[in-house]
C-alpha cells in the first residue's frame, strides 16, 4: 500500500513514527509545511507543486520533491489542516449548521481538498489536529462541552467526501484534551530543528504518531475507507 | 450663611457648565456612584444601545462576560446573526423593566411559558423571535434552547459584580390570557397576531418603576452585594401603537424611563448613566443622529463611551476616536417595514 501524508506541523509526530508505516509494508510520502503554508501549492495537471522559495524549501525537506501527484497514492490523508470544532450541546441544528458550512468552505483541509479533488478519485482520510493537552485548560463559564465523538461526526459532516478519523481513543484525557505525556519532546516539521518548546500543548510526540499511525491502519484494514490496495502487512507492525 | 448656590460648582450653573463651554468639551455630567475597574464582572443586557456598551467594554478590556458565549470556531459574522455575545445571555433585545423582570423570574424558578410559535415547520421562540434567523428545526430544540439562555441569565444574575441595563421602551405587547409579556408585537416578526389575545400597553411611571424595583429584590436574592448601573436609550420609538405622533410618543416614552432612573438609583448601590442627555440634549444639537434623526451616529456612540471610560477610568482608556460597531441586532427596528 502506498499512502499520501499531506499536512502541516502536525505531520511531525507520524513521520517521526514511520517505522511504524515500515514495519507495515506501507509506503509513505510526505508532503507538509508548517501552519497553512501548504495551501499555497499550485495545482498543474494532476499535480500540486510547491513554487515559491520557502514552501518549496519546506515541502523539499518533508517529501524530498517539489511537486506530488495525489493519483500516484492508494490513499490521501490530510493531516492537521482542520480542527475539532468546540462544540456545546446547547448549539442549534442551525448553529452547527452553519458552522459546518463554514469547515467546508474555508478549513485548510477543504481548500486543500478542492485542488486536489479533481486530480484524484482515491481514497482521501482527513486527520484533524490533536486535541490540546494543556494540563490548565481555560473554558468559558459553565462550558459543557459536546463529546469528542459528537464532535467529530459534525467535523465528518463538513467533508461528505472523506472519511474523518479521530486521534485514538486512548490518548484522550477527556472530551477536549490529549493526556499531557503525549505532548512532551514534540518534533518540528524540519528534522533539525530543536523539538517543541515544553510549553507547547498543542504538538504531539513520536510515541502519539505510532498510535496514529495504528488508527489508520485500523480503519484501513476495516473496510474504513475505499482505498485501491489496502495490503497492511499487521504481523509485522507493532 | 450663604445661600446653597453660593458654593455650587461651575458645572451646577448653564452658563459655565454648557453654554461657555463647547459642545464637545461639556464634562463632569457623570461621576460614578463607585469605582468601575477592569476585574469587575460586567453583564449587560437592554435595547439595542446597550449593545454598545457590550462591544466598547470588550474593546476596552473591561470584563464583561458572556454566560452564553459563541464558541471559538465561530467567525464573528455568524456569533452576531445568531446573537452570541450580544449581549450577557442569548435573550434578544429586553426593551422594558417588565420583560427583564420576566427573565429574572424565570431565572429564579418560575416556569417560562410554553408558547410556540411557527412558520412552516420552523419554529420561532416566541420570547426571542430573531434569536435564530431561521428559527428552530423542532419546538424541543426552541425549549431547550430557551432553558440555556434562561440558565445563563441566572448565572448573570448571580456571579456578576455590576449589571448594566438600558431601558429602551415603555410601549409592551401581553398575552391577555396568560399575562406574560412579549419583547415584540406577535406578527410583526414572526407569530401571528390576534386581538383577543395580544394586548397593547403602553407602561406607566408605578409600573416601570415596580418591575424595576422587583428585578432587583430578584437579582439580590441571588447576590446581594451586586451593583446595577441604568441608562436610558436615546434611541426614539421606530413605531408607536397608540394614537400620538411617533415623536409625542417617543417623548412621552424616554420621559417615563428617565424618570424612573432617575428614582430607583436614589440607592447607593445604583447608578444612573446618562446616555440619553449625551445624545439628546439641546447643546449637541441633534449632531449625533444619522440624517433619519432616530440612529445614533458613529460618533455619538463615541461621545457616549468616552463619557464612560472617562469617568471610570483614566484618558488612556477614552480614546477620542473609537471603532464604533453600527451593525447592531435591534428587532424593534424592523417595524419600520409597517409604515406605508
Amino acid at each position: 500500500m502506498n499512502i499520501a501524508i499531506l499536512g502541516n506541523s502536525h505531520v511531525a509526530a507520524w513521520k517521526l513514527a514511520a517505522d511504524e508505516a515500515e514495519r507495515a509494508n506501507v509506503d509513505v510520502t510526505f508532503f507538509a509545511a508548517t501552519s497553512n503554508n501548504l495551501l499555497r501549492v499550485k495545482a498543474e495537471g494532476d499535480e500540486i507543486r510547491a513554487s515559491d522559495g520557502d514552501l518549496l524549501q519546506q515541502v523539499r525537506r518533508t517529501s524530498g520533491a517539489a511537486a506530488i501527484k495525489p493519483d500516484d497514492h492508494d490513499l490521501i490523508v490530510i493531516i492537521g489542516l482542520t480542527k475539532v470544532p468546540d462544540l456545546e450541546a446547547r448549539f442549534s441544528s442551525g448553529v452547527i449548521d452553519m458552522l459546518v458550512g463554514g469547515i467546508r468552505e474555508y478549513s485548510g483541509a477543504a481548500q486543500l481538498l478542492r485542488k486536489i479533488g479533481p486530480m484524484t478519485a482515491k481514497a482521501v482520510v482527513v486527520i484533524p489536529e490533536p486535541l490540546p493537552a494543556d494540563p490548565t485548560p481555560k473554558y468559558p463559564p459553565n462550558f459543557k462541552p459536546m463529546s469528542y465523538k459528537e464532535r467529530l461526526a459534525v467535523l465528518q459532516r463538513a467533508f461528505p467526501d472523506a472519511t474523518v478519523l479521530g486521534q485514538p481513543e486512548h490518548t484522550l484525557q477527556d472530551q477536549l484534551r490529549t493526556k499531557s505525556g503525549f505532548s512532551s519532546r514534540a518534533p518540528r516539521l524540519d528534522p533539525d530543528a530543536d523539538l517543541q518548546p515544553a510549553s507547547d500543548y498543542t504538538h504531539m510526540n513520536a510515541e502519539f504518531g505510532r498510535a496514529c499511525w495504528r488508527s489508520l491502519f485500523d480503519l484501513v484494514l476495516s473496510g474504513g475507507v475505499a482505498a485501491d490496495d489496502v495490503h497492511v502487512d499487521r504481523s509485522a507492525a507493532g | 450663611m450663604p445661600n446653597p448656590y453660593k458654593n455650587q460648582p461651575p458645572k451646577a450653573f448653564w452658563a459655565t457648565g454648557v453654554a461657555a463651554t463647547h459642545f464637545l468639551d461639556i464634562s463632569e455630567l457623570w461621576t460614578p456612584k463607585w469605582p468601575i475597574t477592569k476585574a469587575d464582572r460586567i453583564v449587560t443586557f437592554g435595547s439595542c444601545f446597550a449593545q454598545h456598551f457590550a462591544g466598547a467594554l470588550r474593546s476596552n478590556r473591561y470584563g464583561w462576560t458572556s454566560f452564553e458565549p459563541a464558541t471559538e470556531n465561530m467567525s464573528p459574522h455568524i456569533a452576531k446573526k445568531f446573537s452570541y455575545d450580544v449581549f450577557s445571555a442569548r435573550t434578544g433585545n429586553i426593551y422594558t423593566s417588565s420583560l427583564l423582570r420576566q427573565w429574572a423570574s424565570w431565572a429564579t424558578g418560575e416556569a417560562p411559558p410554553s408558547e410556540v410559535w411557527y412558520d412552516g415547520k420552523r419554529a420561532y421562540d416566541p420570547f426571542r423571535p430573531r434569536i435564530e434567523p431561521n428559527g428552530f428545526a423542532t419546538a424541543d430544540e426552541m425549549m431547550a434552547s430557551r432553558e440555556c439562555a434562561i440558565e445563563a441569565f441566572r448565572h448573570c444574575m448571580a456571579d456578576c459584580d455590576l449589571f448594566v441595563f438600558t431601558l429602551g421602551l415603555t410601549e409592551s405587547w401581553f398575552n391577555s390570557a396568560e399575562g406574560f409579556e412579549y419583547p415584540m408585537c406577535p406578527g410583526t416578526i414572526a407569530g401571528k397576531f390576534d386581538p383577543d389575545l395580544h394586548r397593547f400597553r403602553n407602561q406607566s411611571f408605578a409600573e416601570i418603576r415596580d418591575n424595576l424595583a422587583e428585578t432587583i429584590t430578584l437579582i439580590r436574592s441571588l447576590n446581594p452585594d451586586v451593583r446595577c448601573l441604568f441608562t436610558v436609550s436615546p434611541v426614539p420609538l421606530t413605531a408607536t401603537a397608540t394614537q400620538d405622533h411617533v415623536l409625542v410618543a417617543t417623548t412621552r416614552s424616554k420621559s417615563v424611563l428617565r424618570a424612573v432612573a432617575a428614582e430607583i438609583s436614589d440607592n447607593p448601590m445604583i447608578d444612573y448613566f446618562p446616555s440619553y442627555e449625551l445624545i439628546t440634549a439641546p447643546p449637541f444639537r441633534g449632531s449625533f443622529f444619522e440624517p433619519n434623526q432616530r440612529e445614533v451616529n458613529p460618533h455619538g456612540v463615541a461621545h457616549v463611551m468616552r463619557t464612560f471610560f472617562g469617568a471610570v477610568g483614566s484618558e488612556e482608556e477614552a480614546p477620542r476616536a473609537m471603532e464604533v460597531d453600527t451593525d447592531l441586532v435591534c428587532e424593534e427596528e424592523l417595524l419600520t417595514a409597517f409604515g406605508r
